[in-house]
């Protein structure tokens, strides 16, 4: 089995901001973080946070202040690494006066394509993100979902092995999300690497190998999904049945109860193992049927809720 | 791996001769052996484009695209279009200044026509150049261009060549209106003139109206250039400002030489400092005066083709310079 090897590279990247004569505002302040290839990374923080600042680093379009950062193995800002990567901006703008095939036109020339193979991936691209039959229309004709799945096209057209995209579904309807989402996830399928910067949270969670929180311009928590959202989350218990009487039990025990969905199944949470088994044991003992024991697993919107405000406090 | 070294190493070997080839013939130049300091100044700088091509290896494509852009994106800027109205109007007008006689209607001609070229090239000039590289930034469309395999010295020099082929596009629609508009009156007026015994060759006018149309081309390459070079680290309006106080005082290139040579204690005492002030200025500025040589067509003086080419070469150099300029402004610029 071949080693997989790292797409981004960062090593106490800093971003210092001058304001004024003496002000300064760490955009991102020493940020080390690995993004393995053919993975979904996801870079999540509230606005202002410092996600687009790390975006601008990688792609170049900023210099650091201090630290290093690599991309598909050449240092930041090298033109090479940029043949291989595609990039959807927040809130894309474009030449207004040109059409989806002449803009695509435009930017694939950048990347050295030409004639027919350009003009097919340009047909490829156009269906595949929904605008083919809108193709003739002029940028400045476009809502702003429109613009979002031009750009997800032009982003495409070198089919890149990593691709960044800054809030990707922000003005997206719901099937323009999920036909992102499909676009993010095939990427992902066939082996490319993607970095995802939003604030939508719910949108992160399903597609995310790995997320980083960062905050106030600093890296918070990074790692796969699964130990993120497990880390800290204790055990449970699902179980149908629960009594009053057993719930009278456990309450020493238990850190939180879920109460019975529809099909009448109970959360019963501990903060480790044991004390799930303790509670698992005396259900069981008080005719409770015991469903599942094992790790419990929160929200990214948990997750991010707690280090953000465990922050605050600081 | 090696091979590829080797070629670089080859490739750098062949820039390096060129350019000591080049500082030769600069040397030529300044003596001016044979008389043909043009012809050798332009070989130098024809070399030095050749080693600076082979040094840098540019995406000539990318440049390609980005100046292809630019020109069909600013020829639809609704600004542009007043202006070559407004010029094409002004040029047309310049045949209905009727005068006491021929020669100063026809002078009229000429100077009202190929003052209103420069007067509108020179605005089409300083508000394009402005503001391309300014408005790409304010849109954020420079983000999505340089996060592709785009140098930026790529991105300025695409940039000024589409402002340059934008302005010089308009500078011939407007050159068209005014040779029209010359080819009807200027026959009728030297008709008249020769009447009266006054001796003017029809076609030696038209050469020159035809040298000066083309120093305007050169001269604006240069506003393009300055405006260009300045809205890379400044505001598009700083830009357009300071691209016109450079143009006026370019216009007063002979003031400031004087002033800075200036040795006459008998007529006046110049204080050390304004002298100095005026030769750096005198040595910084473009000499705008020299791109206007109607002048000399209003006085029926003959204007050689080596001192448009002497001119155009100035002017093809200083924008060279500054383009160089803007590129590494640009290089360190946030976005």
């Amino acid at each position: 089995m071949g080693e997989i090897g790292i797409a981004i590279r960062t090593e106490g990247l800093t971003k210092v901001y001058r304001i004024g004569i003496r002000g300064t505002h760490v955009g991102i302040g020493d940020l080390t973080v690995e993004v393995p290839e053919g993975e979904i990374y996801g870079l999540v923080g509230p606005n202002g946070a410092g996600k687009t600042t790390t975006l601008k680093l990688l792609l170049g379009l900023l210099f650091p202040t201090s630290g290093s950062g690599e991309v598909l193995g050449l240092p930041l800002g090298s033109p090479d690494y940029k043949a291989r990567i595609g990039y959807v901006p927040d809130g894309p703008y474009f030449y207004d006066h040109l059409n989806a095939p002449e803009l695509l036109r435009f930017y694939g020339a950048l990347f050295g394509l030409t004639g027919k193979v350009l003009e097919q991936r340009i047909a490829e691209l156009l269906e595949l993100v929904g605008m083919a039959d809108r193709a003739h229309f002029r940028v400045h004709e476009y809502s702003k979902g429109m613009r979002q799945r031009v750009a997800v096209a032009q982003a495409l057209l070198n089919d890149p092995d990593l691709i960044f995209l800054d809030e990707p579904t922000a003005g997206l309807d719901p099937m323009g999300a999920i036909q992102m989402r499909n676009i993010v996830l095939d990427l992902r399928q066939r082996g490319k690497t993607v970095f995802l910067c939003s604030h939508l949270l719910k949108d992160m969670e399903p597609m995310c190998d790995r997320v980083a929180i960062v905050s106030r311009g600093a890296l918070k928590l990074t790692g796969p999904i699964d130990e993120v959202l497990q880390a800290g989350a204790g055990y449970r218990v699902r179980a149908t049945g629960v009594s009053p009487e057993t719930r009278r039990k456990i309450e020493a025990v238990v850190t939180g109860i879920v109460e019975p969905d529809a099909d009448g199944v109970a959360v019963l949470k501990a903060a480790d193992q044991k004390r799930a088994l303790e509670v698992a044991n005396t259900a069981a003992g008080d005719g409770a049927q015991v469903l599942e024991v094992g790790p419990d697993r929160r929200t990214l919107e948990e997750v991010f809720i707690d280090v953000v405000e465990g922050q605050a406090g600081d | 791996m090696d091979k590829k070294r080797g070629a670089g190493v080859a490739a750098r070997s062949l820039a390096i001769m060129l350019l000591l080839v080049a500082i030769g013939l600069v040397a030529l130049a300044v003596l001016n052996l044979q008389g043909l300091r043009l012809l050798f100044g332009s070989l130098a700088l024809l070399l030095v484009g050749i080693a600076a091509a082979i040094l840098l290896q540019p995406n000539f494509r990318a440049i390609y695209r980005v100046a292809s852009a630019t020109f069909f994106e600013a020829r639809r800027r609704r600004f542009m279009n007043v202006i070559l109205i407004f010029a094409v109007i002004l040029v047309g007008l310049s045949s209905f200044f009727a005068t006491l006689s021929p020669s100063a209607e026809l002078n009229m001609l000429l100077d009202i026509g190929l003052g209103s070229i420069r007067l509108c090239g020179m605005l089409i000039a300083v508000f394009l150049g402005a503001r391309l590289i300014a408005d790409e930034v304010d849109k954020k469309t420079v983000d999505v261009i340089l996060a592709k395999p785009v140098r930026r010295a790529e991105f300025v020099i695409g940039k000024f060549l589409g402002a340059w082929i934008t302005v010089t596009c308009f500078l011939l629609v407007m050159g068209v209106a005014f040779f029209i508009v010359y080819q009807i009156k200027a026959p009728q007026l030297v008709a008249k003139m020769q009447a009266v015994g006054m001796a003017l060759s029809l076609e030696e006018t038209s050469a020159n109206v035809l040298k000066a149309t083309l120093l305007i081309l050169f001269e604006m390459m240069v506003l393009t250039s300055i405006a260009i070079t300045v809205s890379t680290f400044a505001s598009w309006i700083f830009s357009a400002v300071f691209a016109f106080t450079t143009y006026f005082a370019g216009q007063l290139s002979s003031y400031f030489h004087h002033i800075a040579t200036f040795n006459d204690k008998s007529v006046a005492i110049i204080n050390p400092s304004i002298k100095m002030f005026s030769w750096v200025i005198y040595r910084l500025l473009p000499h705008f005066e020299f791109f206007d040589i109607r002048e000399k067509l209003l006085t029926h003086d003959p204007v050689y083709w080596e001192m448009i080419g002497m001119t155009a070469g100035h002017g093809v150099l200083y924008s060279l310079v500054l383009v160089a300029l803007a590129c590494v402004f640009f290089s360190y610029r946030e976005f």
